[in-house]
């Protein structure tokens, strides 16, 4: 079974700066492609906070976009079946293990995909593609339970 | 009846009932629609495409190429030129044939002999191109029209889902026979994730005709089952293979939900192809009546559904697996007649048990013709002569209601040959076998001639049948190896020109059964072998796949994402009539009750001008720069000067490339030292970021700045008009007004929400941008609304925004310019920060080109009649008369502030001809006289919106 459901919104910060002044936050940073509770990987020298920050020592650019996107939790064993029907990373525990976080694309929007736990699974999406995404989710989770 | 009693894998248990052309027939599960049609004693099934000559089912399989039905399930779900012999019966079918009228059994075409007498090889080439264009137009495309075509497209919207599934396996196995199951099975024991797709019901491929491996097959099915790491995929066509092991697979569902179909595109270490081997048919006058037969199809009939499509049947032999159908078919209880061995001998073991059986074996023979209408009656069975021509003098009948061809076999390298594989000739085995591979990929049992005996090579199978009548090769197609000698004879060398001009192989089966005849046939004619005539591509699709398969759920409204602001419930709600820009959808105009949209616009433009207006653009793209180097990097980005701009300072910002053209603009606010506010245009934002992310990381990686898109944290709330003002001043706090002048911005709170306030216009009148995040934008607006409701706010949308910044003579990317406009064309040189050693584009700006005084420059229109609205698009001539365009109109509108139609248009050296005329051509009359003027309407001064 697959659960899909909206997050309430939530705070998050854009965090561009090197490694060694991002370290100067106090979270542990997460290694590429991975996420912790408080930080997602986005990409070389880029973050997404989850928590309010102060910040850091050093040159960096911290943006709030904090409205920039709507989040989706979906739950479940089937979990990686449905988000294959638009998202064409290897979702299997070998290639996208808990902790990892990917930037790629849901269909024809872009998404931040990650997994905090063995069947927890998380997507951000840019606020205006949210409802076709949704629209496109539940269509697709529909299938899945039917077939 | 012609089920056997006992036999097959159909479950006698289960009758299944279903209709052909009417007609109420009964199958069992396990049938397909071609199995159940022959345990009725259906034979003749389609009228062929060309001739419209009666056919019936050639074989057993995808190759199919004559058994062409319409399966119809309902509106919407009329599918035509469906091979029967794949259709998995089902309850309450319904197939009809197609391409006859009458009907199937009538067919007037036919009875004419319309076609026959002029649809030869290169007629469509000949009569488009000959002397008879005319006659073509005239007669002959009408008469096409009416009869070819195969099937009928449904009408109805299909109400049936397809779904999309990404898959990634170590191992993907395509074909589930006895090589398929075996390499599945060693995948799967190592721990793999393996895949095994194939393009039947039941897995099994050549075992499901053969009824002592059936318990192994089911065992090593139920192993493959049990394993989580393995994914069985039946009524699954891998159809496509691309680069890196890209694989696209079709599976058909038809669940009881609606999901139709489901396309993979799946990711593979290593592709395993066991794709089989298909039977060939053997070229002979008449070799297209229905009950001419694969042999190997006809084996399977009997022993995997238990039919027995013929009691008294004739073979003709070129391999030894003809025998086993004859024998097969003899021991379910048909007579065999005759077995014709085009071989001059037959092999000495079958030719004993042919003899121990009491089958009369022909050596050296081959079929001068058949007889028959909708069913063959008998055949001319007559020795072969030297040319390897069946000897029409010396040939005697033969009855039988069923004729085995059995002509070898052609190992289906068709998605070897897709993965770019080579193909190499194997003399000994006569077929093109898999060679040195570009992928992953490994080929496995008959596909890559693994079991393979050879028979009769093809050029003997074909030799002396170039100058038979109606020896079909395609009869798809309607392609006899005559229509190939002739196109030999008309000059054509090239496999690939003799299969365009003839159109073999290009059928829905794409040569399946064809292909190999129709290269022996030219090898023949060319007396050159057939690896030197070559071999056609392979391309996919392998087999028709359906265009919902590839759609997947983007259609409807999820055909492409539609993207909404933050206003965009509350716009809906009061009636807006909307416009997409992209993929955004925009309030265009806000009519009331009894107004058009002209009329919505002319009073929200008014209101804007008199009173104040309220306009949702949060579309706009908008870029947070960053980092102690932010303001050198703009100022080595956009054309302005920005190291100056005060902090709480705005500037209108142009955005060049390299070429020196505009690319995008938009209004930049200095919100600290080093943290700038960018704005770009709606159409821009993705490119814009890209653009300017490129040259940070490319040509600027020493600069200390940061770019962060956010178009969607922002909601952006336009505020316009004299009473702007007005509105804002009680709900926002924070704000020091006496140093807020035109160009200024400031963050504090508006509705008691944080924001980012510019006062900013593109109206001309006073105006202010309230960004507030996106969340917040429908509380804000409901509190300015609120606010504004004694000053008569009015909403207006992206129409009036047009009109309104067209008075003022202000730009739109996209829609003045094009790719082609400098600054200095638009008028905008003011800019160019002049001491600037450098930007992007400067040093295109000083070419030759750039600098012609006669280049179209941004002017004013307005038409001499004060009335005629010009047509946006309307090139701009000299005289009523003249045909040389001197620029066009690149926006035009009725202005009620102004009172008649206005239009801004590029004019070669348009600035200097101000008070001229000139004409704007119009589609639906004379030429339109226009007055050209400076490209301002509304307050040239600029004081209302410093007001």
């Amino acid at each position: 079974m697959v659960e899909l459901r909206e997050l309430p919104p939530f705070r998050c910060t854009l965090l561009q700066a090197s490694a060694e002044v991002a370290a100067t936050l106090g979270h542990r940073l997460p290694a590429p492609l991975t996420a912790t509770d408080a930080m997602l990987w986005l990409g070389p020298e880029e973050w997404l906070l989850l928590e309010d920050v102060v910040p850091p020592s050093g040159p960096a650019s911290l943006v709030d976009v904090s409205d920039r996107y709507r989040a989706l939790a979906v739950r479940g064993a089937g979990a990686p079946a449905l988000l294959n029907e638009g998202c064409p990373l290897d979702l299997a525990d070998a290639a996208f293990p808990t902790g990892h976080c990917a930037r790629t694309v849901f269909g024809k929007a872009e998404v931040i995909l990650w997994r905090p736990g063995a069947d927890e699974w998380r997507i951000l999406v840019a606020r205006s593609f949210a409802p076709y995404l949704l629209a496109l989710l539940h269509e697709a989770l529909a299938d899945l339970t039917a077939t | 009846m012609t089920r056997l009693a006992s036999g097959g894998r159909i479950d006698r248990t289960r009758p299944l009932h279903f209709s052909f052309d009417g007609r109420a027939y009964t199958g069992y599960a396990g049938d397909t629609l071609a199995s159940a049609l022959l345990a009725n004693g259906v034979h003749l099934v389609g009228r062929s495409f060309k001739y419209h000559r009666p056919r019936g089912i050639f074989s057993a399989g995808v190759e199919e190429p004559n058994a062409l039905v319409e399966i119809d399930r309902g509106p919407g779900q009329r599918e035509p030129n469906v091979r029967a012999t794949v259709v998995p019966l089902v309850e309450g079918l319904v197939a009809r044939s197609q391409n006859r009228w009458p009907s199937l059994r009538f067919d007037l075409a036919a009875a004419a002999g319309l076609a026959s007498s002029v649809l030869g090889a290169g007629f469509y080439y000949k009569t488009f191109l000959g002397p008879g264009r005319d006659a073509w137009h005239k007669r002959w495309e009408p008469l096409i029209r009416r009869m070819a075509g195969l099937g009928r497209a449904p009408e109805a919207p299909d109400p049936e889902r397809y779904a999309n599934r990404y898959a990634h396996a170590e191992v993907l196995v395509v074909g589930a026979g006895p090589a398929g199951i075996a390499a599945a099975l060693r995948a799967a024991e190592s721990g793999a994730r393996v895949v095994l797709c194939d393009e039947q019901a039941e897995f099994g491929g050549s075992l499901l005709a053969e009824p002592d491996a059936w318990p192994q097959l089911a065992a090593d099915i139920a192993r493959l089952r049990a394993n989580p790491l393995v994914t069985l995929l039946p009524r699954t066509t891998a159809f496509s293979y691309g680069l890196q092991n890209f694989v696209a697979l079709a599976q058909v569902i038809e669940a009881a939900n609606g999901l139709r179909e489901r396309l993979w595109q799946l990711r593979a270490g290593r592709v395993v192809l066991a794709t089989g081997a298909l039977e060939r048919p053997i070229p002979f006058s008449g070799n297209d009546r229905p009950g001419v037969m694969l042999a190997d199809a006809a084996r399977q009939y009997v022993l995997r559904w238990g039919v027995l499509p013929g009691r008294n049947i004739a073979a003709l032999v070129a391999h030894d697996t003809g025998y086993a159908a004859a024998f097969a078919l003899q021991d379910a209880g048909a007579a065999v007649a005759a077995v014709l061995e085009m071989r001059a001998t037959a092999p000495a073991a079958l030719l004993t048990e042919a003899v121990r059986r009491g089958i009369r074996v022909l050596p050296n023979h081959g079929i001068a013709g058949t007889r028959g209408g909708h069913r063959i009656t008998g055949l001319l069975a007559a020795p072969r002569n030297g040319d390897g021509a069946p000897d029409a003098s010396r040939a005697t009948p033969v009855a039988c209601d069923l004729l085995l061809m059995a002509g070898g076999w052609t190992p289906s390298v068709h998605l070897f040959s897709q993965a770019r594989g080579r193909l190499v000739w194997d003399s000994a085995l006569d077929a093109f076998l898999p060679g040195k591979a570009r992928e992953a990929v490994t080929c496995a049992g008959a596909c890559a001639g693994e079991g393979l005996t050879p028979g009769l090579p093809v050029t003997l199978l074909a030799a002396g049948s170039a100058r038979a009548p109606k020896a079909f090769i395609d009869p798809q197609n309607d392609v006899t190896t005559r229509d190939i000698a002739l196109a030999v004879r008309e000059g054509f060398r090239s496999i690939e020109h003799v299969k365009r001009y003839t159109t073999n192989g290009m059928a829905t089966d794409q040569g399946k059964t064809s292909n190999m005849l129709g290269l022996a046939v030219v090898a023949g004619e060319l007396g050159r072998s057939v690896p030197e005539v070559g071999l056609t591509t392979f391309r996919a699709p392998y087999t028709p796949t359906s265009f919902g398969a590839f759609a997947g759920r983007h259609r409807g409204l999820l055909f492409d994402p539609v993207r909404t602001a933050p206003l965009h419930d509350w716009a809906v709600g009061q009636g807006a009539l909307f416009e997409p820009v992209g993929q955004w959808q925009r309030a265009r105009a806000f009519p009331q009750a009894g107004e058009d949209m002209l009329a919505a616009v002319a009073r929200e433009c008014l209101a804007v001008r008199n009173a104040v207006g309220i306009f949702d653009a949060s579309t706009l793209g908008k870029i947070e720069v960053t980092g102690p180097d932010a303001a050198l990097f703009l100022e080595r980005c956009y054309v302005n000067a920005w190291q100056k701009l005060g902090i709480g300072r705005c500037r209108y910002g142009l955005l060049l490339r390299e070429d020196g053209f505009i690319y995008d603009d938009g209004v930049v606010g200095r919100i600290a030292a080093d943290r700038f506010h960018l704005t770009t245009t709606t159409g821009g934002a993705a490119r814009v970021l890209h653009m300017l992310e490129d040259y940070r990381q490319t040509e600027f990686p020493e600069l200390q700045v940061w770019l962060t898109s956010t178009t969607e944290h922002w909601g952006v709330i336009a505020l316009q008009g004299p009473r702007a003002r007005d509105v804002l001043t009680p709900l926002v706090e924070g704000l020091d007004w006496a140093d807020f002048p035109h160009m200024a911005v400031a963050e504090c709170r508006v509705a008691g929400v944080p924001a980012r306030l510019f006062r900013v216009s593109f109206s001309g009148e006073l105006g202010f941008e309230v960004n507030v995040p996106a969340s917040q934008g429908p509380a804000v607006w409901q509190a300015l609304l609120r606010s504004g409701t004694p000053h008569g706010i009015t909403p207006y949308g992206t129409e009036t925004m047009h009109v309104l910044r067209a008075e003022k003579g202000f730009i739109i990317v996209g829609q003045e310019t094009d790719g082609t406009v400098t600054p200095d064309d638009a008028g905008l040189t003011w800019l160019i920060g002049k001491a600037k050693t450098d930007f992007i584009g400067k040093r295109s700006l000083v070419r030759p080109e750039m600098l012609r005084p006669d280049r179209r420059q941004l002017v004013g229109l307005v038409p001499r009649d004060r009335s005629t609205l010009p047509d946006e698009g309307a090139q701009l001539i000299a005289s009523a008369a003249s045909r040389v365009a001197e620029g066009h109109v690149t926006s035009a509108y009725r202005s009620a502030t102004v009172g008649h139609p206005i239009a801004l248009g590029l004019l070669a050296a348009g600035r200097a001809r101000l008070g001229e005329t000139i004409f704007a051509t119009n589609l639906s009359g004379p030429a339109t006289p226009m007055e050209v003027v400076a490209p301002c309407f509304v307050d040239p001064k600029g004081e209302r919106l410093r007001g």
